[in-house]
């Protein structure tokens, strides 16, 4: 932690607005510092009771029978609900209608379930669970994305494996080739990654008197879940509210995963009539949770004797598990930015997605980027290196800036501040001192530094603009209180405080009497999901458009009150001013009670419109916001040990609202990279996952963070918050390839799978030696 | 449903004649930082739990008569942080403190840690380079056996179903002694050990010990590489090249397997490097 003043290029002054770019400290500190706040496990109903799922445990199979007398059998057990009690449509699938709640006939992964016991207790539940008998034969299963492609692999749908295709394809690439003086190409494999968040899934499902449910629970996008909910019982959108509970992490992991557990919920509550409670253990957890798609990433550069790129060749396959669920939005992404944050004039890539007898795979912060930035980012060191470039020498060259085109075509007008990240972390890691020195380590241990740069389309982008608009309802109490409902959730991001801030600063009231609510569905329209680094942005611009719509009606009456022009009047900082006199916020707020006039207001924002044609050419995301990290690593020789010790950040924010909650954002993104980078690896066997808990499944540790300097840049968004723009994924996705390059500095070997783990190092510097 | 029968004797004797009539399915619980985690796995369901925690006399560090005692109670916390082992039995000290973390240092014991008898455990592989004693009691009386012959196999000892741990004991080494421990795992706290190893030099005598861990079903010395080591480090003109050989024959003690956290390959790697590196460090005063 260094001093944050400071590192704001634009540091507040009096004409800043209040709180906006300060340090507000988050409004959920004191609950969650005190163990006040309330996860979903901490709620109870009256005559509430609990569920539990019934696995049958094998990746691929025909589903012949589910017997559940002998756990109804068990005193205590209330109900037992399969398939056939499903009142409406047996469909969760998000984008494809692929995936039943419950299967019915065949089962695809160790995390299908098939039944919902519900009991007294959650450990009688879980016991009865095993007592259900499920009958079950076999199919040939496929576990390999690139096996699952050929014709002849077991089919996990009906209809081929290869259900995703997106590309992209810009200029001509065998002339783009021709013109190179230097190619590299290489092969990169990643694998699952899981989320981690503290808080497993976990859901209440309440039903209500008059054929309602309220769903409360852990999530990310209680619109989803609503949707869900209504398709699986056959109610009508009105009927169904979901309202999210402080929500213990999700990085995408809480994206669509909460529609199965809360609509099983829903199911079981449905079934008995009774409140059910269904959470999670970590293993189920790990069972039944999305995770980071595995990807096989081909990449081929080309570049010219001055290290200017010619051309690009990408082939990506990625393994989306049994069901579609977020691929399609996922896939997509990785096949608009696979080129890497650069311009290239001619590109060719290919992104895949494919179905296997596997755990699906979804949102993942950096949502499919991580393993493309793996690939692109090594290929630029590996290019460097044949060309004699520094690595950041060559990224200067090449990187997107104002006036430049993407891969996918996109001209960037504005908000481009990838060059000054990328020259900030080298001069603020100290890069070219240590690029040399570090080479010079000749004992044990052994020193290296690395870069990674990215950039990443914030919102949903082409694929997903039904969903890209949000709603916000604020509400002036005549005290002058204020209280804020949004469609965006908090999920530890900081959300709920950002909004604080942008509340107060564009409505002028104090920020002490603003409250944010968690997310009601039956308060605010459908908001879209909260992901994709775009929840500041969308919510942000929905609070800013119901602030003035709110201060247009109540300077009417304030320029009553004041004896002012209603043009004159303005909002600050808990007064209003105008005509040479200021009157509170409060006052105003009264004085509207008191002549009837209505102080609440809807706001809404809508993102702008983005393409992405049959070739891949288009303004994919509307705005994109750019990272550059720069790692340090000490390598064992000896033992392969890997320690992490410094890592600087550097990233374009368009504008910081909150440097706190800001640097939380990015030190938390840090960590996951060094999971990914140097530990995780979800390890499966015949599609059972070997390592389904914490003492296997190995994430860094407090004792592994390294020291960490975040650097800010301001490139201003004109269409966001006060010129912010997206900053949840970022922090987590040019990490790891930053660390695997810092690994090859040290040790003068490359690596083309991650993580890069101290078993990794240690074979292969034997092999050299053996050599 | 699951509800043990718990029981809470207050001392030793109380604690014997507990065991002894719970029968086939009573286990003892001391820290529970193993058992609780089997228990809820539903690995281990034992019907009685014999609750030791409250058993006096059984904790702590004791140093008299030139040897050190263990309790079966002491904490690798207490232990790690015990004076006199952190001077004369370093690789114990620093064994204990590489366990789990702060928390599981304060709750898990060293009796648990033998009694689990898993090849990673850490204590163990630093006991077995002290050539610990373990002492064994039952309503039958009590016994001692060597740490060399206590394990069976993973999870398997010699102890009968009714005997309990009260302490492990080992010669407290010389002030010139020299040691070594070390732990490859995973990450830097929280980790299983990859490959671990504890190694005593005694200079006066001219001997090592070497004891490995998560390299075999138990933990295991490398018998063959001491004795070369004892007959040829007096005498040896080359003790550098003795040192290569020693830490070569050391690695055919091992039998390592593949499983979640390593390749076989990779442990025997470690195996030999690890043992040269302890060597060179203790006889040859380098570090590499
Ligand atoms: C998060 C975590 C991390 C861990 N990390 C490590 C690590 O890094 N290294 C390591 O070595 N271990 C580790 N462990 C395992 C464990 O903490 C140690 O083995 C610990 O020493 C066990 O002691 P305990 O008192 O908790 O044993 P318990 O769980 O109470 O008992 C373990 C076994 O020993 C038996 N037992 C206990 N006391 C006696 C006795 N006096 N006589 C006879 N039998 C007895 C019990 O019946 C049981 O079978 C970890 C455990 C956890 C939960």
């Amino acid at each position: 932690m260094t001093d944050r003043t400071d590192k704001s290029p634009c540091a507040p002054d009096a004409s800043s607005p209040p709180h906006v770019g300060r340090s507000v400290t988050r409004v959920d500190a004191e609950d969650k510092v005190r163990g006040t706040a309330r996860y979903v496990d901490d709620l109870t109903f009256p005559n509430m009771l609990h569920a539990a799922l019934v696995f049958p445990g094998v990746a691929h199979a025909h589903l012949k029978g589910v017997d559940p007398s002998p756990a109804l059998a068990i005193p205590g057990v209330h109900a037992v609900a399969v398939a056939a009690d499903i009142p409406g449509e047996n469909q969760i699938g998000c984008v494809d209608k692929d995936q039943p709640l419950m299967p019915e006939d065949r089962i695809r992964y160790t995390g299908d379930a098939v039944a919902v016991v519900v009991a007294d207790t959650p450990t009688l539940a879980r016991e009865a669970a095993l007592a259900v008998r499920v009958d079950t034969a076999e199919l040939p299963a496929v576990f390999d994305a690139e096996e699952a492609m050929r014709p002849d692999a077991p089919s996990v749908h009906d209809g081929g494996n290869t259900f995703l295709h997106f590309r992209v394809r810009k200029g001509d690439i065998a002339k783009g080739f021709e013109e190179a003086d230097t190619v590299v190409e290489r092969v990169f494999h990643t694998y699952h990654q899981e989320h981690s968040y503290l808080e497993p899934l976990g859901t209440i499902a309440v039903p209500e008197e008059g054929g309602s449910i309220t769903i409360y629970g852990t999530m990310q996008c209680p619109y989803y879940v609503q949707k869900a909910v209504a398709t699986v019982l056959g109610l009508p959108l009105s009927r169904v509210r979901v309202r999210q509970t402080v929500t213990g992490g999700g990085f995408g992991g809480k994206e669509d995963a909460p529609n199965e557990i809360c609509a099983c919920a829903a199911l079981a509550a449905w079934k008995t009539g009774r409140p059910v409670k269904l959470i999670h253990t970590r293993e189920e957890d790990f069972y039944r949770s999305s995770k980071r798609h595995p990807m096989s990433v081909s990449f081929k550069l080309g570049a010219k004797a001055n290290g200017r790129f010619t051309a690009v060749e990408i082939r990506v396959v990625a393994d989306a598990g049994a069901y579609s669920t977020l691929s399609p939005v996922v896939i997509f992404r990785a096949a608009a930015h696979a080129t890497g944050p650069y311009e290239i004039p001619n590109v060719k890539t290919d992104a895949y997605g494919v179905y296997t007898n596997r755990q699906t795979t979804g949102a993942f912060r950096g949502f499919g980027q991580p393993q493309t930035i793996f690939a692109n980012e090594s290929v630029v060191d590996e290019m460097a290196e044949r060309l004699g470039i520094d690595p950041v020498e060559l990224r200067l060259k090449n990187c997107l800036a104002v006036g430049k085109r993407t891969a996918t075509g996109q001209l960037l007008t504005e908000s481009v501040g990838l060059p000054e990240t990328i020259e900030k972390a080298r001069d603020v890691s100290d890069w070219e001192k240590k690029r040399v020195s570090y080479a010079g380590d000749n004992g044990r241990i052994r020193r290296g530094i690395g870069i990674g740069s990215i950039y990443y389309g914030v919102s949903l982008g082409a694929k997903g603009l039904l969903l890209d608009a949000s709603g916000a309802h604020l509400n002036v109490y005549r005290d002058g209180s204020v209280r804020i409902a949004v469609g965006g959730t908090e999920m530890g991001q900081g959300l709920l405080t950002v909004l604080c801030q942008i509340a107060a600063d564009s409505l002028g009231a104090p920020i002490e009497s603003i409250h944010v609510d968690h997310v009601d569905t039956s308060v605010v329209p459908d908001s879209g999901p909260s992901v994709a680094s775009r929840t500041t942005l969308m919510s942000g611009n929905a609070v800013i458009d119901a602030a003035t719509k709110l201060k247009a009606t109540m300077g009417k009456v304030a320029a009553d009150m004041l004896g002012a022009s209603p043009d004159a009047i303005e909002f600050r900082g808990g007064f209003v001013r105008g005509g040479g006199g200021s009157v509170t916020f409060a006052d105003v707020a009264n004085e509207c009670w008191l002549r009837n006039v209505n102080t609440a207001a809807e706001g809404w924002y809508a993102a702008p419109e983005s393409t992405f044609d049959e070739n891949g050419q288009g303004n994919a995301y509307a705005v994109y916001s750019y990272a550059t990290h720069v790692a340090e690593v000490e390598v064992d020789t000896e033992s392969g040990e890997i320690r992490l010790i410094r890592v600087t950040a550097a990233h374009d924010v368009g504008r910081i609202l909150n440097p706190v909650t800001l640097e939380g954002q990015i030190e938390g993104g840090v960590l996951q990279c060094a999971g990914m980078g140097l530990y995780e690896r979800m390890k499966t066997s015949s599609g059972d996952i070997t390592t389904p808990d914490f003492s296997t499944y190995i994430i860094p540790t407090a004792m592994d963070v390294p020291e960490i300097e975040s650097v800010f840049i301001e490139a201003r968004y004109s269409k966001g918050p006060f010129g912010a723009k997206g900053i949840g994924e970022t922090p987590a996705m040019p990490g790891a390839v930053a660390i695997a390059n810092a690994v090859t500095h040290a040790t003068g070997i490359r690596f083309y799978e991650l993580p890069v783990t101290a078993e990794a190092v240690r074979l292969a510097l034997s092999e050299r030696r053996d050599q | 449903m699951y509800e043990p029968v718990w029981r809470h004797p207050k001392s030793l004797d109380e604690a014997v004649k507990a065991i002894g009539d719970a029968g086939e399915s009573g286990r003892l619980i001391a820290g529970g930082t193993d058992l609780a985690v089997l228990i809820r796995k539903g690995v281990s369901r034992p019907d009685v739990l014999v609750d030791l925690s409250g058993v006096c006399g059984h904790a702590g560090v004791t140093v008299a008569d030139g040897r050190i005692a263990l309790g079966a109670l002491a904490t690798h916390a207490e232990i790690g942080a015990h004076p006199v082992v952190r001077e004369r039995a370093g690789l114990l000290a620093r064994a204990c403190s590489a366990v789990g973390s702060a928390q599981t240092r304060s709750r898990g014991t060293v009796g648990g840690n033998v009694a689990n008898a898993s090849p990673a455990a850490d204590s163990v592989a630093a006991l077995a380079a002290l050539d610990g004693d373990v002492h064994v009691l039952s309503v039958r009386g009590d016994r001692v056996v060597p740490l060399a012959g206590f394990f069976k196999g993973p999870g398997a000892t010699v102890l009968a179903r009714d005997e309990l741990i009260t302490g492990i004991s080992f010669d407290l080494p010389g002030s010139d002694a020299r040691s070594y421990y070390r732990k490859v795992g995973q990450r830097n706290a929280l980790a299983i050990a990859i490959v671990s190893i504890g190694a005593t030099f005694d200079p006066e005598t001219g001997t090592v010990r070497l004891a490995f861990g998560s390299v075999a079903p138990t933990v295991v010395r490398a018998r063959a590489a001491e004795a070369l080591f004892a007959s040829e480090w007096g005498t040896s003109g080359n003790r550098p090249a003795l040192v290569g050989a020693v830490a070569r024959l050391a690695a055919e003690a091992a039998s390592p397997i593949d499983d979640v956290r390593a390749t076989a390959e990779y442990r025997m790697m470690l195996v030999e490097t690890l043992a040269a590196s302890s060597l060179k460090e203790m006889c040859l005063g380098t570090c590499a």
